[in-house]
């Protein structure tokens, strides 16, 4: 029996039992919205909830948006225009549905042939898409080199702060969004604004910066800020714009980041300040560990080899555990680049080899990072016990011992 | 050196400011240290930095909190801030790098002076001691200049109180703590013990040191208060009464393994002798000579000492045997000295010569072999900046100034002179072009001529090669190629000639003269000298056939002018024998690389797999390169070719690696994935290779019994946009069919594996071209697939009551056999039962007939065969049935032998009851139809 056919059965059985119709069908688990389907476009399928007996008129029900990969199909007056989507619908339903069984592969394909289908989503739909891609995004982009997953993640937020207006969400946006979007500031804990110097991270941003997608004010001016970082962490010359009154918590924390990192030292160093008193005020997990990572790789811009050093301490501090294991890569990478460039060749060694060892990503970093390549990664040293010279007669009842240096 | 030793001093005397700052010893710190109020974000980094060994981090993040930090908390961080102090001073890769850190020890000991830091401070004095002990080593080799001996001294003065003030507060602490130790409580003397080891250790690493600055002290200004002081310091660690020089008879003979007092028992030694009293430093010498294991960094020390040592008792003949024992390398075979030691011993000889009565009558032409010995063993070094300065120190009174040293050594002088004068106009590899500099490089050669034919170059025999080959190359370098590739060929021959003695390196001669001939010869070629090609090739066979394992061998090999000069395994023999060091490696791994993907792509099957390992034994090390110069290094950008090239050779490795009978598929994958990742850098698209990639990742699922991942990749390898899928396709195909037969041949009754094989042999069937129009199918050699699916497909049917679709299945493809000619036995058999089996009597007969037809009678299956078609021509068609039996019975009276005799006779009785008609073979049938053999099955 075919899904159609299996479709118009259920309304009839539905009229039968002396209900009014639901003109949507759902994929998979859950009860659809019952009403009339009022729109149906690149947002979603918007259903017109129908008003109970006795209800006052004036308090008409609110509408209530279905995303397309959510939907079946839509039966009654707007079946044409849904019979003009289903293709879009059903393509960001089966990507998702690979991602989901891990097909990264089957999902690139999907997202290759529709990516610019999805791009021109909205709303939820656009949520679901963004959620996709940066999904996808995380799996295939190296840490730092997560020019696409920031774009998604912009998408995500931009059209999870559409949902204050028009219809309600059948999926509220922060389940589309979880995991992906922290609820308090907007930003994405798995998107740092934090980028390594590779031919990919460069190829990324020429591209990115050629697209101009329409976002609203919070998620542009974070996409701008994240592109400032990009440029400075790409040995670009830019100049930081004024934050924008009244400044939003998220903003200014990705701006302190960013700003930690510019080329005016004055302006470095109040950064690191504020970062520094923010770290006193005990911030989420992943927001310390971004704190971190910021203040790292601003010491790491200063000339003094002490203030360099700290600065590898801060990154050494980024956990590899507790879902940053990409900040924590970055990290070591910095700091294994540092430790090289300050003419410690073991201990950029040390690090190296941890990054190499910790994580299949870390390995796929130690390749692409081309100021990684020559380090040569080293295991931990084992305990050492530095050993000197003894009386001969405490030698005599000392154990087999290595000598120390001694005169030549 | 002149800065850097007062520096030194300098140091050494801020150090001693710590003992006048009136605190008459530091105080013993608490065996538990203050309780330090870090976060536990600073505690897990400490822990993790220190675990890691990431001492310079963890200075800088102390420092930090020191800035921070006051009272007991500051003081227990300078203490730990000291501990890696010392740790990084031990390790110190560099003096400029030690300076840095002395620098902060220094800052430390300032801004924390109530720390105790006493291990600090000795190490910080150590770091000074080297330094004015090499100034020392330099000084015995007369190497020293006059202005910075004083430097050398004064530090060492200043150095020796520091050990001696810490050795003496150190021993106060030990004595202190030692009293703790016999009434502290049970739960501090772990903490105790701790300390009192650390005292001890920097009590005797005091005493030691010192020792070793009064030796170097008494070396630098002959004093002899300061060889009697280093005797207490060493009596200290070879268990000498308190404060008396130690007696050899009270060293315990087993702690000279340890290197620490072997090298006190070296100090003793050298102590007797700055005191004029050889014969007691030879005993010392003697009892280390006598030690059971020697530690390995004294043994080549040992003699180097005792030759300083004879040279104080003027005992020649013995440095001369000794000489003798030093030239021999551990297989017996003669070798030069090493430049210092060979400077030793000129220094020591000339010396001796120059100073007036210095050496007895009798002796003198033992010294002067001795200083021929030197100076020959410097220049077979080539060590010219030595042999130089010894002439121009000690004069060349001793040495023939005709002679071959004087003249080599000018012909050394006049080609530095003339290289100066190239490299100032042009690129040193190529020959000069001025004049000036030219006219350098033929009067050094001159020299170099004038050095071999002199009167007594003889007795260089050994060097004379050397310098016909410095001769050479002047030559070259004036443009003369011609010329210097005859003096090359001459020194060939030279090195053949030299004495056995020096074997190796007149092999290393020939070796050089040759390769040089050849360059000389190819640069007159060059030229316009055609005719010298002929005899450039002649050598270049001759050195690959000598001298395969070098670079150069490679490097002819990687020429395009003499690349094939020799076969593909010669070349290989080459190109892998080129040491890593070598400049050429890469290119020779690369190129050997080359040679066995060719030769694995032109290998019969029966070899492939061998050529296959060989090939990825090479790969591996020239992927490992060009995926570095993909990927860049700090300054150099990434390279878009080599990447290019990079992923050429991932698939070429992953291609061989899956030939393999048993893959390393980790290792195949992670070809494909380094291909994915240094694409992913250059963004390089792989969508030209998308099917290939599919394909190595379907062998490599199949390899790993991951079915269902072979399947998705087949079908991504099978979707219309992949690039390369008119290749990749039908391979894809084939592999997955092998692996079904393969698993279903592992569990032949394996429902689901013969579902698969089903599955996957109807896709293959179905890929293959169909016949156009009326013309016959075309052997398309899948006869073999189409055979094993039907079969799979009965036994679905048979075995696992699968549907009828399978079973028409299986009929359409033994029809399509038949109609191809190409049905075999068991497959007209299964047609025939399967045709029954869907009710189609017709063509089970006409499958059973003809399975009767193709085989031999009297066999079994030809009696089962001709049962199955008359039973159901008995059921169609009486007559035929009839006559069919008669004819059988003609043949076969008695049915046939069992079990289808038997039942054709019971299968004769049903038809004679069911047609009434006899089936005798002499009975004529009803209804006519002629006689009885006509028909004949048989």
């Amino acid at each position: 029996m075919s899904v159609r056919v299996g479709a118009v059965l259920l309304v009839l059985l539905t009229c039968a039992g002396g209900v009014r119709a639901q003109d949507v069908v759902l994929r998979g688990q859950g009860e659809p919205p019952r009403g009339e389907v009022v729109r149906v476009d690149r947002a979603g399928v918007v259903v017109r909830p129908i008003a109970e007996a006795g209800t006052d008129p004036a308090v008409a029900p609110a509408e209530v948006i279905v995303p397309l990969d959510r939907v079946r199909t839509v039966l009654g007056a707007r079946r044409g225009e849904w019979d003009a989507l289903e293709p879009l619908a059903s393509a960001l339903w089966r990507a998702q549905t690979r991602i989901d069984r891990d097909d990264v592969v089957g999902a690139q394909v999907v997202i290759e042939r529709w990516g610019e289908k999805f791009a021109e989503l909205s709303g939820p739909s656009a949520a679901a898409a963004a959620r996709l891609e940066l999904r996808l995004a995380l799996q295939v982009e190296l840490p730092g080199s997560g020019v696409r997953a920031a774009q998604a993640w912009a998408r995500a937020l931009d059209a999870a702060d559409s949902a204050r207006e028009g219809p309600r969400w059948f999926v509220p946006a922060s389940d589309l969004t979880e995991g992906m979007i922290d609820a308090a500031t907007g930003l994405s804990p798995v998107v740092p604004p934090f980028w390594l110097d590779t031919p990919a991270t460069r190829a990324a941003l020429e591209s990115v910066e050629r697209s101009a997608p329409t976002l609203g004010a919070r998620a542009g001016a974070l996409r701008e800020w994240f592109l400032l970082a990009a440029k400075i962490d790409l040995g670009q010359k830019v100049t930081l714009p004024a934050l924008p009154e009244p400044v939003e918590p998220a903003l200014a924390l990705v701006a302190d980041l960013v700003r930690a990192r510019s080329d005016d030292g004055a302006q470095r160093a109040e950064a690191r300040a504020r970062l520094e008193s923010r770290l006193i005020r005990k911030p989420a997990e992943w927001e310390r560990a971004w704190i971190w990572l910021g203040l790292g790789r601003s010491l790491l811009r200063e000339g003094e080899r002490e203030q360099k050093l700290r600065g590898v301490g801060y990154l050494l501090r980024v956990p590899a555990s507790g879902g940053w294991a990409n900040l924590a890569a970055i990290a070591r990478a910095d700091a294994a680049v540092a430790l090289a460039a300050l003419n410690l060749p073991r201990e950029a060694g040390v690090v190296k080899g941890e990054l190499e060892r910790d994580d299949a990503l870390g390995s796929a970093l130690a390749l692409a990072v081309p100021a990684l390549r020559p380090i040569v990664a080293l295991s931990r040293p084992a305990a050492t016990n530095v050993e000197t010279p003894q009386t001969a007669e405490e030698t005599s009842e000392a154990q087999e011992r290595k000598s120390p240096e001694a005169p030549r | 050196m002149r800065r850097a030793v007062s520096h030194a001093g300098a140091v050494a005397l801020g150090l001693l400011a710590w003992d006048v700052r009136g605190q008459a010893e530091p105080p013993v710190m608490p065996v538990s240290p203050a309780p330090d109020p870090a976060s536990a974000e600073d505690v897990a980094l400490e822990r993790y930095l220190e675990s890691s060994g990431l001492d310079e981090v963890l200075a800088a993040h102390l420092r930090a909190r020191i800035e921070r930090a006051e009272g007991a908390e500051r003081s227990g961080l300078a203490e730990r801030l000291s501990r890696v102090y010392t740790r990084l001073l031990a390790r110190a890769p560099s003096p400029a790098e030690r300076e840095r850190l002395e620098t902060m020890c220094r800052e430390l000991l300032a801004k924390v002076p109530e720390s105790e830091s006493l291990g600090l401070r000795v190490d910080l004095a150590r770091t000074q001691y080297l330094r004015a002990e090499e100034a020392g080593e330099r000084f015995r080799l007369r190497l020293l200049p006059e202005e910075d001996r004083a430097e050398a001294l004064r530090t060492l003065k200043a150095v020796r109180t520091v050990f001696e003030r810490c050795a003496e507060v150190a021993g106060r602490r030990v004595d202190a703590l030692e009293r703790r130790e016999q009434s502290g409580r049970e739960a501090e003397l772990r903490a105790l013990r701790e300390d009192l080891a650390e005292a001890r250790r920097v009590r005797s690493l005091s005493r030691f040191y010192a020792g070793w600055a009064c030796v170097y002290q008494s070396l630098i200004e002959k004093d002899q208060d300061a060889p009697r002081q280093a005797l207490v310091h060493f009596g200290f660690l070879l268990n000498a009464s308190l404060n008396k020089p130690p007696a050899l008879d009270r060293v315990p003979r087993g702690s000279l393994r340890f290197e620490h007092v072997a090298r006190a028992v070296v100090g003793v030694a050298m102590a007797h002798a700055a005191l004029d009293n050889p014969s007691e430093a030879m005993r010392w010498l003697d009892a280390l000579d006598s030690a059971e294991a020697l530690p390995a960094s004294l043994t080549r020390q040992l003699p180097i000492r005792r030759l300083q040592v004879l040279a104080v008792a003027g005992q020649w003949p013995d440095i001369e045997a000794l000489t003798r024992r030093l030239r021999r390398d551990e297989a017996g075979k003669e070798r030069p000295l090493e430049p210092l030691e060979a400077r030793l011993l000129g220094v020591l000889a000339l010396e001796a010569r120059t100073v007036k009565d210095g050496v007895r009558p009798g002796l003198v032409p033992v010294v002067d072999g001795l200083t021929r010995t030197a100076m020959g063993d410097l220049i077979a070094r080539e060590q010219i900046g030595h042999i130089k300065d010894l002439v121009d120190r000690f004069g060349t009174a001793v040495l023939d100034k005709d002679g071959f040293i004087v003249q080599y050594v000018r012909g050394l002088q006049e080609m530095e002179k003339a290289r100066d004068l190239h490299r100032a106009a042009g690129k040193l590899e190529e020959p000069a072009t001025t004049t000036e500099a030219r006219a350098g490089y033929r009067a050094a050669a001159g020299l170099f001529a004038s050095a071999n034919s002199g009167q007594d170059a003889s007795r260089f025999a050994s060097h004379r090669a050397r310098a016909a080959i410095l001769e050479g190359l002047c030559r070259y370098s004036a443009g003369d190629t011609e010329d210097a590739a005859k003096v090359f060929q001459a020194a060939v021959e030279l090195a053949q000639k030299a004495p056995e003695s020096a074997l190796e390196e007149s092999r290393s001669q020939r070796r050089d003269a040759l390769w040089y001939a050849i360059v000389a010869l190819d640069a007159a070629v060059e030229k316009g000298k055609v005719s010298l090609a002929e005899t450039r090739d002649r050598l270049a066979v001759l050195y690959l056939g000598e001298f395969p394992g070098t670079e150069n061998a490679a490097r002819l090999l990687l020429r395009p002018r003499t690349g094939g000069l020799i076969g593909d395994e010669q070349a290989l023999t080459i190109l892998l024998g080129v040491e890593r060091q070598s400049p050429v490696y890469a290119a020779s791994r690369r190129q050997a690389a080359v040679v066995l993907y060719r030769l694995y792509r032109a290998s019969p099957a029966a070899q492939r797999e061998f050529a296959a390992v060989r090939f990825l034994e090479v790969v591996v090390s020239v992927l490992d390169r060009e995926r570095e110069e993909a990927l860049g290094a700090p300054g150099v950008m990434p390279s878009r070719e080599a990447a290019e090239r990079f992923i050429v050779r991932s698939r070429q490795a992953a291609e061989a690696q899956l030939a393999l009978s048993s893959p390393d598929t980790a290792r195949a994958e992670s070809h494909l994935a380094e291909i994915e990742s240094v694409a992913r850098v250059h963004a390089i698209s792989l969508e030209s290779i998308g099917a290939e990639m599919a394909f190595w990742r379907l062998r490599i699922a199949l390899a790993r019994d991951d079915w269902a991942g072979a399947e998705r990749l087949g079908a991504v390898i099978a979707s219309a946009a992949q690039p390369g899928r008119g290749v990749f396709e039908p391979l894809a195909r084939r592999a997955l069919w092998a692996s079904a037969v393969d698993r279903l041949a592992r569990e032949p009754e394996s429902k689901p594996r013969l579902e698969r094989l089903v599955a996957v042999g109807k896709r293959l069937i179905e890929s293959a071209p169909k016949p156009t129009g009326d013309a016959a199918p075309a052997n398309d050699g899948l006869d073999g697939v189409r055979d094993a699916t039907a079969r799979a497909a009965t036994d679905l049917v048979n075995a696992h009551g699968a549907g009828r679709e399978l079973r028409e299945l299986a009929l359409a493809i033994d029809q399509d056999l038949v109609a191809r000619g190409r049905a075999t036995a068991a497959g007209l058999k299964r047609l025939a039962e399967n045709a029954e089996a869907a009710g189609q009597q017709a063509l089970a007969l006409d499958a059973w007939k003809r399975l009767s037809s193709a085989l031999v009678a009297s066999e079994p299956a030809w009696f089962e065969a001709r049962y199955n078609a008359m039973r159901l021509e008995a059921a169609s068609d009486g007559n035929a049935a009839v006559i069919a039996m008669r004819q059988h019975r003609l043949l076969y009276p008695s049915f046939g032998p069992p079990p289808w005799g038997e039942k054709l006779a019971e299968l004769d009785q049903a038809i004679r009851k069911r047609t009434g008609q006899d089936t005798s073979p002499d009975v004529a049938p009803a209804g006519g139809g002629g006689g009885g053999a006509k028909g004949g099955g048989a």
